[in-house]
């Protein structure tokens, strides 16, 4: 999934090897996360939402668009 | 002009190839190759991919010995990354589970190569079974305590193998049925089993960008 995980990070002036020691875990899963070969679980995302204090959806880009329900 | 990685990556790969080939060469003086060959094909597979986790193992325990070494040997280390004791932990319990995957991928061709039959063969058996309980405790250890990223990675790996292994052996199956190849034996299985989950772990997690 694409994601602004690498222009957040810079902005706070974080290293992947921080934000893993912040996070609990390899400066890999950053790494993985951020050149989009690995989508993080739910958990991980939402601490990288309370440690960028921005909603998922700032951090996740998802262009899918809900179908119309039908009106019942 | 290659990248400083790229550079690492070929100064490594000749240190490489230099420390092979004194290894082959070294091998081949101390007779290893004649002893290989009064060994069934299935054998040298098996012994062959024993080589490869015991060297595989011990770069990681050397590796995982200290700091320093961890920062100089690791292919995906970068300045400034979380190298705590759980780091070399966890890479110290790898390379005791390849030790092991050596250990027990040798026993039975190397008993059958000695000889050891009734009792002898028991007790290798027996042995076995505790190295097998031993590595499996580790392998959950090292599941349970390694990060998401690496879960993923063992996850993929295994269903990507199932689903290889089954395939070909239905294929492989159907076919013996039907009297069009020879019948495989349980120890050539497990060798293309073993060979496989290693192929495709080490495929998933380049994939997955864990050497990166």
């Amino acid at each position: 999934m694409k994601n602004r995980l690498r222009v957040l990070r810079a902005e706070a002036g974080l290293s992947q090897g921080d934000l893993a020691g912040l996070l609990g875990v390899s400066r890999q899963t950053i790494n993985a996360v951020e050149t989009d070969k690995y989508d993080p679980s739910l958990p991980l995302a939402m601490r990288l939402s309370k440690i960028f204090g921005v909603p998922i959806d700032a951090i996740f880009l998802d262009d899918w668009i809900p179908p119309e329900r039908p009106h019942g | 002009m290659a990248e400083p990685g790229n550079r690492r990556r070929l100064v490594r790969a000749a240190i490489g190839a230099v420390v092979g080939l004194v290894l082959g060469f070294g091998a081949g003086q101390a007779g290893l190759f004649d002893w290989l060959e009064g060994l069934p094909g299935e054998d040298i597979a098996s012994t062959t991919l024993a080589g490869i986790l015991l060297l595989l193992g011990l770069f990681a325990l050397v590796a995982a010995s200290s700091r320093t070494l961890y920062r100089r040997m690791a292919e995906n280390y970068r300045e400034g990354d979380p190298l705590d004791g759980s780091v070399l932990r966890y890479l110290r319990a790898s390379g005791v589970v390849l030790l092991l995957s050596a250990v027990l991928l040798l026993a039975p061709p190397l008993a059958v190569r000695y000889g050891l039959t009734g009792d002898a063969a028991i007790a290798v058996a027996a042995g076995m079974a505790a190295l097998l309980a031993f590595q499996t405790w580790l392998n959950l250890r090292i599941m349970r305590t390694s990060d998401e990223l690496s879960r993923a990675a063992m996850a993929e790996a295994s269903v990507a193998s199932f689903w290889l292994l089954q395939l070909g052996l239905f294929g492989w199956a159907a076919l013996a049925r039907l009297g069009l190849v020879a019948e495989v034996g349980m120890w050539t299985l497990m060798t293309i089993s073993t060979a496989i989950y290693l192929v495709v772990s080490i495929v998933s997690a380049l994939r997955r960008g864990m050497f990166a």
